[in-house]
């Protein structure tokens, strides 16, 4: 199910906090799973079991660990019960056909591709799952023994599809708090994100998509025959469409996190204000790079173990983001890219950057809006080669005049939305109520008038 | 007691929770329609429950649909949306480009380069077996005749270059008739609707005194002996689209002949009647009267001599009227509802030329045609 759906906002989301603030509180944690598993199972009933098998194979690790306390091995093999499920679901899913593809094209075999449909969200939750199972093996929590409470974390529905990655530790606590888990201080704050995070995909991502797909899409201008500016306006398009796509999903889910009671960490802070790449991913997606930084750079020795054996970790963590991102080479290529820029601005370039003032800005947005060019590189209507060639060897076409004029107060609020200003109004916003209470209703009927009349458009993450 | 104490302090919370759960109730309890008629479209139904279609996740998306397409005022979220959309300045909405003096533009960025050569190997293909008997009108798209209205520098796809090749391709066999000519000198006149892509009685007529010439008809369907019906308030496709709030609506008008027609539907089903569906006159898609829309076979009796097939897409439904001037039967083949091929159609009937009348999107983008007509069996 899409938030961004009349389905989902009048009423999937009024039943199901109907039921939750209504039922008793140790009943809480029911609703949730099953409304969450209604949440999962809409987009498709036959993945069912493969939840259902993720939720028990972690359930009992976690209580086989228990049970085994003084004994490593089984420990030990528990977890890796654990983790060999969760992350071999993910790879079955996800990436089987890659493999056979590279096979084939390698081999010159011809095995048949399986074309699975990926489970939503699978990359998200699956990472969750082993964050329950490692942090268990660790001792860093305690094993969760109500299965009900467990299966409410995996598949809470506020961050199932598209994060942010939530840490069975984030929310246990929450997740035991049952008289007055819900306050009201929360749920303020959760409907506005809740309201901004929805405006900003339907307005923002959705509004701006619309100028990428009038070159690469369908019925656009197609990628051939645009021009230059054009091909430069278009996947600067994208890089709005991207980031207000997920950080609006991210913002919704904490949003409806703090409705329920819950506390979910910061996925994205401003990230197109970095003055360095560095900066920007600490900026951007933040639970998944402080994912891969606990759960496989420190476990393979961090910086402890001396520079090459730090840079080959460094290399390892972004082969497997760019991979994780999705199935195939570009998404590779996009990870080894940011490898490179994180090495050089490690070994030479932070320090200049630092005392920059508005040259870091235009080289950070420059080579983020080149890396989702390589992003975007596999998405229909788009071949890398024909985009990256586009982009730099300057050639005529079809001319971005009518585009930048068409889009231009978007192209402007869209600027506007990714710098420090939007935290000043939301200062000034909290700090009066009328206003806010004003400016939430505006922003929330205009967005559903364009659901309403939107034709479907899921999240960029659904993907992934 | 105290929680209510509380929540007085929250007063967002209270907006929010009474505008969800309200407008829920609200929503679910809205009367449902069976159409819209300004989108001009059929929308989803209550989807009857059923095991298989929740297995097969087709009950989901016909719920999320009828959700969607019921929603309580749904007709004034899409006009609040399209002035937002004004309100961002943009000249487009929903694939529509907003020209000058009201006109509303299809936006045809691109064309599919596949099927069009397809669609043309195949017309050629035909011209080739029957030499000397196709006259071929393609009718340009009202945004390459009246471009001067268009928004600023707007993309349009190069369609001189694609009506070239399709005049050079085909005029060893075939009597390709420019309406670029034609059109262009009356570029600043009421010759296609506002508010819709099709042309205006006048339009066609144009088309029909160049198709005429060409032929050397000499007898001219007289407007003036026959009288004409204007009715306003005509709300095209391209409206139903853009749904802009500041629509100029169109005039639709005919000539009230007294010729019959005789209507062979997709179904095999013969009816008798008259030119103009006049119930469809009362609707919002007047222009679907003509011909009462587009049928699989229809035969229009004329006041003239000999018979031609005309093979059509919609826009042939405002021109084919004047034909009664010049031709004693007139059979209109629509292939996007027959399933025949031409030459079984040109073996049924004596025919003296065939009339290829299509507008240049169908002509690009159709993919019913070029199979019907491609070869010989």
């Amino acid at each position: 199910m899409v938030f961004s759906t009349i389905l989902f906002l009048f009423r999937f989301l009024p039943i199901t906090l109907a039921l939750y603030y209504i039922v008793p509180a140790k009943l809480k944690n029911t609703v949730l799973f099953v409304c969450s598993l209604v949440f999962y199972s809409w987009g498709e009933v036959k993945l069912f079991p493969v939840m259902a098998a993720l939720i028990l194979v972690n359930y009992i690790a976690g209580l086989g660990m228990e049970k085994w306390e003084q004994n490593s091995r089984v420990r030990m093999f528990f977890l890796l019960f654990s983790v060999i499920i969760s992350l071999g679901m993910l790879f079955f899913f996800k990436y089987t056909d890659f493999f056979i593809r590279n096979i084939n094209a390698v081999a010159g075999t011809s095995i048949p591709l399986l074309k699975l449909t990926l489970p939503l969200g699978i990359s998200f939750y699956t990472f969750q799952t082993m964050s329950y199972s490692i942090d268990v093996y660790r001792r860093d929590v305690k094993t969760e023994h109500n299965i009900i409470n467990f299966g409410a974390y995996v598949v809470m529905f506020p961050q199932l599809i598209a994060g942010p990655i939530v840490k069975y530790r984030d929310v246990a606590e929450r997740l035991h708090v049952l008289k007055g888990r819900v306050t009201l201080d929360r749920v303020n704050e959760g409907i506005t994100l809740f309201i901004f995070g929805l405006a900003k995909k339907v307005l923002l991502a959705d509004g701006i998509s619309a100028l990428w797909y009038d070159v690469v899409g369908e019925s656009g201008v197609g990628l051939a025959n645009a021009s230059t500016p054009l091909v430069w306006l278009g996947i600067i398009a994208y890089t709005f469409q991207i980031y207000f796509d997920f950080s609006g999903y991210s913002m919704m889910g904490i949003g409806m996190g703090k409705m329920l009671g819950f506390d979910f960490p910061d996925n994205f802070n401003l990230p197109y204000v970095s003055k360095s790449i560095t900066e920007f991913w600490r900026r951007w997606h933040i639970t998944l790079s402080s994912w891969f930084r606990e759960y496989v750079y420190i476990p393979l020795g961090g910086n402890r173990r001396g520079l090459r054996r730090q840079i080959l970790n460094i290399f390892i963590v972004w082969f497997l983001t760019g991979f994780w991102h999705g199935a195939n080479w570009n998404f590779i290529f996009w990870g080894l890219y940011f490898f490179v820029l994180l090495m050089i601005e490690k070994v030479w370039l932070l320090p200049h950057l630092k005392k920059g003032r508005v040259w870091p800005h235009i080289y950070t947005m420059l080579l983020v809006i080149i890396g989702w060019a390589l992003f975007v590189g596999s998405d229909s209507g788009v071949t890398l080669p024909l985009l990256l060639q586009k982009m730099f060897i300057p050639s005529g076409g079809v001319s971005a005049l009518y585009f930048l004029r068409n889009y231009a107060v978007l192209l402007a609020v869209c600027v506007f939305s990714c710098t420090s200003l939007t935290l000043k109004c939301k200062r000034a916003l909290e700090e009066n109520t009328v206003l806010r209470g004003l400016t939430l209703s505006v922003v929330l009927v205009v967005t559903i008038a364009y659901m309403v009349d939107a034709t479907s458009s899921p999240f960029l993450y659904f993907r992934f | 007691m105290n929680f209510w104490k509380q929540l007085k302090q929250y007063p967002v919370v209270i907006l929010f929770f009474v505008f969800l759960f309200g407008f829920a109730v609200l929503d679910a309890l809205w009367p449902k329609r069976a159409e819209s008629e300004l989108e001009n479209r059929k929308l989803q139904q209550f989807p009857a429950v059923t095991l298989s279609g929740i297995i097969s996740n087709e009950w989901m998306q016909k719920y999320e649909n009828y959700t969607k397409d019921q929603f309580a005022l749904r007709d004034s979220w899409i006009d609040l949306k399209s002035r937002a959309e004004s309100m961002l300045l943009k000249t487009e909405n929903n694939d529509i480009w907003y020209g000058k003096d009201g006109y509303l533009f299809p936006a045809l960025m691109t064309v599919d380069d596949k099927q069009y050569q397809k669609n043309l190997e195949a017309l050629k293909a035909m011209c080739e077996r029957h030499p000397g008997m196709v006259d071929v009108m393609i009718v340009p798209t009202s945004s390459l005749i009246m471009r001067d209205r268009l928004p600023f520098d707007a993309p349009l796809v190069d369609e001189d270059a694609y009506l070239d090749e399709i005049r050079d391709t085909l005029s060893a066999t075939a009597n390709v008739i420019d309406l670029r000519e034609t059109l262009l000198p009356h570029a600043e006149e009421y010759i296609y609707y506002r508010t819709d892509h099709h042309w205006t009685a006048q339009g066609a007529y144009y088309a029909y005194e160049a198709y005429a010439a060409s032929r050397g008809l000499t007898t001219l369907f007289d407007t003036t002996a026959v009288p004409s019906v204007s009715v306003d308030g005509f709300y095209g496709t391209s409206y139903s689209k853009a749904r802009n709030w500041d629509v100029v609506p169109d005039v639709l008008t005919y000539y009230d002949l007294p010729n019959a027609l005789s209507i062979t539907g997709a179904d095999g089903a013969v009816q008798e009647t008259g030119i103009m569906d006049e119930a469809k006159l009362e609707t919002r898609d007047k222009y679907a009267a003509f011909l009462h829309g587009n049928n699989a076979f229809s035969v229009l009796k004329g006041d003239g001599e000999g018979s031609v097939l005309v093979i059509k897409d919609s826009y042939a439904n405002s021109f084919v009227p004047y034909l009664t001037a010049n031709y004693e039967t007139i059979a209109v083949v629509d292939f996007r509802e027959n399933v025949s091929k031409v030459e079984q159609i040109l073996s049924e009937g004596q025919y003296d030329s065939i009339l290829f009348l299509y507008s240049f999107d169908a002509f690009c983008s159709d993919t019913f045609f070029g199979s019907r007509i491609v070869s010989a069996s």
